[in-house]
């Protein structure tokens, strides 16, 4: 007879087969055309070709320093950013007011924000319609933030969206460090409060985001659907590049692609390493500065100090505006350069757009449902079976998905999938799905497990109850805000997918979010305000309730 | 140089916490401030220190070296702290926070040998590149007094800098903080609610009714 | 209807055999053509068309089309909701990026042995990529024995091939394609007529002048047509390249875009993705001329609020570079009978007179002028006009001009 640990061990390696197959698959599927084997292509001699090809590809080296630059500029102004703003702010008066408006920054899907931050920051954007007649510049002399060369605009954005990240993972870390009394120290030993979080809380502050740090590392390497909008075009950065690539009529660019997906996996891995490293040599090795009694800031922590009001000024601006620019293009008839409102207004749009957002709606429900709930049941059955055994589930399968770059893991499944070609693409896009949103959903679902006080279980069964049914009828409740909060976490995740969606389904899946993005190539504003908003607002409603339900777990 | 709290109350949102306090303390005295534990002491020395919590109000002057501190930033006051748990930096190994209460003028190899000098002194040279949390209680607390000391404070602040450590350990301490406070020369105010913590020939003080001092305790 | 001409037939066959009344004879014959040949709409129905039409019933047609342009799916969303009413077929558009991600898919599949139930079930090409599919026998046909309306075809135009290239009806003509220029009339009273002139005018007014970055089709076509005049119209563009001639023969198009990048928007650095993004940065003021492949793409867009009332289209004086779109069913369709039933619909009198309306898309037809005004509506001001055209060369000379551009420019 089967007893209900051992029904339980066996679900429990299922799931992980299920979750983590995709990553095998996606390794082998990577791995396996980049050193040219790829039968189905008549391929069957292993070889360096690929490699070979890839590095005579002229667009090579400057796409990825295109990327690198990218990367480290968003990450230096993000951690520029939160810090700042953390050292300003922290435990002020107005540190409540900042925390609450950091979950709707949060919860605005970057697809959106980036459709927005273009109707702002272009040449023709609204902010240069505001300026521009108090400062007489011509339109030639316009900043370019939108696909420009070097990335900035992207950087920019990037930054934006990824302060209020970082600052809502810092919250816990700093109440742990005790920062008043840290503050106090310092200052008591004569050293300025700035100084004091320079010299002591920076340090340990990083040492606790590296986490959330190596997420936004790997996210600005591998972003694709952002980088459509916003980044440079000519070349593109590399994640874009390999994309082009997979999509080339030209199948003997797969191989090429595989390779390349490789090398920004390589590349990922180099410029985590690398900044771990910097962050020894600075906080560690090189550590000096930490004790060397400078109590007084110089003239760029002055400077820094002064504008870092600022800096929070655009990271609320400029989505809100964004949100707000969104709204106006949808309604707007003719809205000519540099007019500051719409000349004339029409429903239009809005009404021969109607239909199609229905069904891209329903998709994206049934799609987000579907992951989302057989995302829950696998980590119901891990987070079970870590309470019964203490083997938590491996760190690994909740990393790589989260920074390992989505381009390369999917095109190895892709390939796969080439394999078994009457896959339905509505359940492949389920199951690629699944594999993004269940290390959200699990990490979402642990702290709620690790509250329960298991003794409730014991009194129900030692008062007579079955196993199986004080299961359902003591614990699950006991545990509703958690599993609530889980799935509005993991159906936001799921919701704001593009890549997945879009190379699993063939093209035939079509979600609020991929079509924004294609939307995106016509340039018509009035439409792609629509699907900006769109797909603003499905993940906006749901993730702002995941944090006041995340509140109500943590409140107990 | 001396530390004179005058008229002092302090408030919680809802009431007055204490008595008018006027009390001057003069180098290398020491003056303890007791009472039962939460009625508002310690948020006293952290007013005195420039950290006071945004609920509460202070009234009254408070002078250092004839200089009013209660208008200056907390950096600038010169008022040393030591509190209930040494604080010492988790990140920075045993000399390397020694250096930290080091003046800036004091720079590269100097800092390390004035650090290692002061563990000398300590008898713990042999720690100097271990982290804190390899050490024992009472070695951190006094790595922890040094460090406060080294920066030169003109007045000190102790928010029951004992009470954490075991009855042996607190007497050598106590013996060992009075000592250097001693050779400092500096006003201190203690907070405690231990009377053995109280040094011979120093104030006691009762709050909240801390008007005039009691000299009971002071003539054992 | 067969059996009614055939009752007819007889009935009068018997008539003559019965009588001799030869003037009789005379009238119904020609009574019997006139009803033949007049109703074109009716027109007679090649065989198995009903059996294609029930085996149609209830199929899903997934219809790979340029996503690109809100006009055309606009007019695609308006037409699936026809084509579902009258023969409860199912047309769903996905829109792609470039076409060639759907010529990938197909070789993917046809790679992987995946010989039926495709993924694409309609797909909207020409040029090089109808050739790709052509050649490698990845399409269902022929359709020009299949499809009723393809008799309403206008035969003047050349629907038969396909950038000089036969296409045996194994695709539908769906519109025409002319690559012109829009511009401001207010702001630009008389916009250059060639591109010699355009470079004149781009070097005097620097950063107003660019064109899609290629391979997106109206890039191409632009350096395509740049290629005709700056080579004087060569022979040999209509024919297969040679790679010992075409570095002679393009060199002038280098040469001329070296300067045209000098003094382009952007200095070159940075190119606009779409025609549809020349379109909004001429109404932004970022540039004096927008490329589209609509004759009428100006209307369109005046009626959508792209661009103000003072914007006109415009050919050079050499002709506009023009061709034929079409339609084509993959072989490994699960949905041919749907597909058929699509294509057929969208060359019915009223779908293509819903095409050209400007109000909608402006795409000129491809039938016979009198089929559109015999339709039941009024006819609508459509004011479409073409341009002279100038034929498009040989799909080879496409592959290799955006290779070389992507070499020279493209990084």
């Amino acid at each position: 007879m089967v007893t209900r640990s051992q029904t339980l061990r066996l679900a429990y390696f299922s799931a992980i087969l299920i979750c983590s197959m995709p990553l095998l698959i996606g390794l082998i599927g990577t791995l396996a055309p980049a050193f040219s084997w790829l039968p189905i292509l008549d391929l069957h001699q292993p070889s360096l070709a690929s490699w070979r090809h890839l590095f005579h590809e002229p667009v090579l080296w400057r796409s990825i320093s295109l990327t690198i630059f990218i990367t480290l500029c968003s990450t230096a102004l993000t951690l520029l950013f939160s810090f700042t703003l953390l050292m300003r702010f922290y435990n002020s008066k107005y540190w409540s007011w900042i925390t609450g408006t950091l979950s709707p920054i949060f919860a605005l899907p970057h697809v959106a924000f980036a459709i927005g931050f273009t109707f702002l920051l272009s040449p023709s954007g609204w902010i240069f319609r505001l300026l521009h007649p108090i400062f007489n510049i011509s339109q030639a002399h316009a900043w370019i933030l939108v696909n420009d060369t070097h990335g900035l605009g992207m950087s920019l954005a990037l930054a934006i969206k990824e302060t209020p990240f970082l600052l809502l993972m810092s919250i816990a870390p700093l109440q742990q460090l005790n920062i008043n009394q840290l503050l106090t120290v310092g200052t008591s030993l004569g050293y300025q409060p700035k100084q004091v979080w320079y010299k002591i809380i920076m340090p340990l502050w990083l040492s606790y985001l590296r986490l959330p740090i190596a997420a936004i590392i790997g996210y600005s390497l591998s972003v694709v659907d952002f980088s459509l909008i916003l980044a440079p075009l000519r070349p593109a950065p590399f994640a874009v590049q390999i994309w082009q690539w997979i999509k080339e009529p030209n199948l003997a660019m797969l191989p090429v692609a595989a390779a390349a997906s490789l090398l920004l996996l390589v590349l990922a891995l180099i410029i985590l390493g690398g900044l771990r490293y910097t962050e020894y040599l600075l906080m560690k090795k090189c550590n000096t500065w930490q004790f060397n009694g400078q109590r007084q800031s110089g003239y760029w922590g002055k400077l820094i100090s002064t504008i870092t009001p600022l800096f929070y000024g655009v990271m609320i601006l400029l989505p809100l505006l964004s949100v707000f620019m969104l709204a106006l293009w949808s309604f707007s008839f003719r809205w000519r350069f540099p007019d500051i409102l719409p000349q004339s207004w029409t429903l239009k749009f809005w009404m021969s757009q109607w239909e199609n957002l229905h069904s891209l709606f329903a998709t994206s429900m049934s799609i987000a449902l579907l992951s989302t709930f057989i995302s829950l049941l696998f980590s119901i059955i891990c987070l079970e079976y870590k309470q019964k055994n203490h083997k938590g589930l491996p760190l690994i399968f909740l990393v790589i998905p989260l920074v390992v770059p989505q381009v390369g893991l999917l095109f190895g499944v892709q390939i796969i999938t080439l394999y078994f070609p009457y896959l339905d693409p509505f359940s492949t896009v389920v199951w690629g799905h699944i594999l993004f949103v269940f290390p959200y959903v699990y990490l979402s679902l642990a702290p709620a497990w690790q509250a329960f006080d298991q003794r409730y279980l014991q009194v129900a069964t030692s008062l007579g109850t079955p196993p199986l049914k004080a299961w359902f009828l003591v614990k699950l409740p006991l545990l509703k805000n958690g599993l609530i909060f889980a799935i509005i976490v993991g159906m936001g995740v799921s919701l704001t997918q593009y890549l997945p969606t879009l190379i699993l389904g063939s093209g035939r899946i079509a979600t609020i979010t991929t079509e924004a993005v294609a939307i995106t190539s016509g340039q018509d504003r009035r439409i792609m305000a629509i699907y900006g908003l769109m797909q603003a607002l499905l993940p906006f409603i749901l993730i702002l309730s995941s944090f006041h339900y995340s509140q109500r777990v943590h409140k107990r | 140089m001396p530390l004179i709290l005058n008229n002092i109350i302090l408030y919680s949102p809802t009431q007055a916490l204490c008595d008018p306090i006027n009390i001057t303390i003069h180098s290398g005295e020491i003056v303890a401030l007791m009472g039962k534990s939460g009625c508002g002491k310690s948020t006293l020395l952290s007013a005195i220190a420039g950290h006071l919590s945004p609920d509460f109000h202070l009234q009254g002057q408070v002078t250092l070296n004839s200089q009013s501190l209660l208008n200056c930033p907390a950096h600038t006051r010169q008022v040393g702290m030591l509190f209930q748990d040494d604080l010492l930096f988790p990140q920075l190994n045993i000399w390397q926070n020694i250096a930290f209460g080091l003046d800036a003028k004091v720079k590269g190899k100097q800092r390390k040998q004035k650090a290692m000098a002061v563990l000398e002194e300590l008898d713990l040279l042999e720690h100097s590149e271990k982290r804190p949390d390899q050490l024992s209680g009472g070695q951190r607390a006094r790595i922890s007094l040094m460090r406060t000391l080294l920066a030169n404070p003109k007045a000190l602040l102790l928010d029951e800098p004992f009470s954490k450590l075991d009855p042996e350990l607190r007497k050598t301490f106590r013996h060992f903080v009075f000592q250097h406070i001693h050779e400092a020369q500096i006003p201190t105010l203690m907070v405690t609610h231990d009377p053995l913590d109280i040094p011979d020939a120093s104030i006691q003080l009762d709050w909240p009714n801390a008007t005039s001092p009691s000299m009971e305790a002071s003539h054992a | 209807m067969d059996t009614i001409y055939s009752q007819n037939f007889s009935h009068m066959a018997t008539k003559i055999i019965k009588g001799n009344n030869m003037y009789k004879f005379v009238i119904h014959l020609m009574l019997i053509g006139f009803s033949v040949f007049s109703m074109p709409s009716f027109a007679q129905q090649p065989p198995h068309w009903d059996e294609i039409q029930e085996q149609a019933k209830g199929q899903t047609v997934y219809f790979y089309a340029w996503g690109g342009s809100p006009e055309v799916n606009q007019y695609l969303s308006k037409i699936a909701r026809t084509i579902y009413q009258q023969s409860q077929v199912t047309l769903k558009q996905v829109k792609v990026a470039d076409i060639s991600e759907a010529i990938q898919q197909l070789l993917a599949e046809k790679t992987a042995g995946k010989h039926e139930k495709g993924n694409v079930d309609l797909i909207w090409i020409n040029g090089k990529n109808f050739k790709t599919l052509k050649d490698n026998n990845m399409l269902y046909g022929p359709l020009s024995t299949q499809l009723p309306n393809w008799a309403l075809l206008d035969k003047n135009l050349p629907i038969e091939l396909d950038f000089a290239k036969p296409t045996q009806g194994y695709e539908a003509p769906w519109g025409i394609g002319q690559l012109v220029f829009i511009y401001d009339h207010q702001h630009l009273p008389h916009p250059p007529l060639s591109f010699a002139e355009l470079l004149t005018y781009a070097q005097q007014h620097p950063n107003k002048i660019s064109y899609p970055q290629p391979p997106e089709f109206h890039g191409s076509s632009f350096l395509k047509a740049a290629l005709i005049e700056l080579s004087h119209d060569n022979p040999a563009l209509y024919k297969p390249v040679k790679p010992a001639d075409y570095a002679t023969i393009t060199a002038p198009l280098w040469h001329y875009l070296d300067q045209l990048h000098k003094v382009a928007w952007r200095k070159g650095q940075q190119f606009p993705q779409s025609s549809a993004q020349t379109i909004q940065l001429l109404d932004d003021g970022e540039l004096d001329l927008a490329i589209a492949f609509n004759p009428n793409a100006a209307k369109t867009a005046i009626n959508n609020g792209s661009l103000p009332e003072t914007a006109r289209t415009y050919a050079f004086k050499a002709g506009a570079l023009s061709n034929l779109h079409f339609l084509a069913i993959p072989a490994n369709s699960s949905a041919k009978q749907g597909a058929l039933v699509v294509i057929n619909t969208l060359l019915s009198p009223e779908a293509q007179r819903d095409k050209a309306n400007t109000q909608i898309w402006g795409d000129p037809s491809v039938l016979l002028p009198q089929t559109l005004t015999q339709t039941s509506q009024p006819v609508l001001d459509q004011g479409f006009q073409r341009f002279p055209s100038l034929s498009e060369l040989d799909p080879s000379w496409q592959i290799a001009l955006e290779k070389s551009w992507k070499t020279r420019y493209g990084h």
